[in-house]
């Protein structure tokens, strides 16, 4: 284990990872969500087909991991712009755990209620 | 009464306070020291800002989407529900057109940033590949609005 690994390995670090890379997985994602959302101009009927589709476990499973990436990026982006636009205050050090937190919570009723 | 952390912190931001202000008022004479920058300074301010309205917009719109869809998943999903909420209803097409416009906005200046950073590539090469990604965003996001909405 070298030492820059070390001076990064803590949980701002991470947040950043989890940040740029939540945002790229959802731009690569976006194309696809357009182009099923589509599938309505060509009729309800075919729309109606692909949603039949996402009803397979495993589709389920990456749907949930979406809705985890969406709110990690979003509360992850939200504790950002506290940071960046709101005076420092002590309880801005909670900030990480409170988008975690959110985050888990959004992605858990998702997958409560998807199954 | 502010701790010594607490004033460091607001020294901090007072600092790249001064730091925006200072590269929008001198970005010209900034602009000839920087000849490696393809994008001048003033427009990389502006997309900076961009980038943190288009977010604090989005943030809302996030939040609006997370529910909906955390609601509408309950019973399963089926063509007649999901085009029922948003077939000639025009709140629903106004806040997704906004909400694809600021998309749009947002990730290709996040992006722009991570090809820069992540993989060295700062050039007009990739000034114009983001910008290709914007306007294919709006684009093919603006149709599937349509999609749902006609």
């Amino acid at each position: 284990m070298n030492n820059d690994f070390r001076a990064r390995n803590h949980p701002a670090y991470w947040a950043f990872i989890v940040h740029r890379v939540s945002g790229v997985l959802l731009l690569l994602f976006l194309p696809l969500h357009f182009w099923a959302l589509g599938q309505a101009l060509h009729g309800e009927a075919r729309f109606d087909g692909f949603l039949r589709w996402t009803e397979q476990p495993l589709v389920k499973f990456a749907e949930t991991a979406l809705v985890l990436l969406l709110a990690a990026h979003m509360a992850g982006g939200v504790r950002l712009l506290m940071l960046e636009f709101l005076a420092w205050r002590d309880w801005q050090r909670s900030l990480l755990a409170i988008a975690s937190g959110a985050s888990l919570a959004a992605g858990l009723a998702f997958l409560l209620n998807v199954v | 009464m502010q701790s010594a952390e607490c004033r460091v912190q607001i020294a901090e931001c007072e600092c790249r306070v001064r730091f925006i202000f200072l590269l929008i008022t001198h970005h010209s004479s900034l602009n000839t020291a920087c000849e490696r920058t393809f994008v001048n300074i003033r427009s990389q301010v502006l997309l900076w800002g961009a980038q943190r309205v288009s977010a604090m917009v989005l943030a809302l719109c996030v939040v609006i989407h997370l529910v909906t869809i955390i609601y509408a998943v309950r019973n399963g999903l089926s063509a007649a529900e999901i085009l029922g909420r948003t077939r000639g209803n025009v709140g629903w097409l106004a806040f997704y057109a906004v909400f694809v416009a600021v998309v749009a906005i947002h990730a290709p200046i996040g992006l722009r940033t991570i090809v820069a950073e992540t993989l060295g590539w700062r050039s007009r090469g990739a000034d114009i590949f983001v910008l290709a990604v914007a306007l294919s965003l709006a684009i093919w996001g603006w149709r599937a609005v349509w999609a749902v909405f006609y």
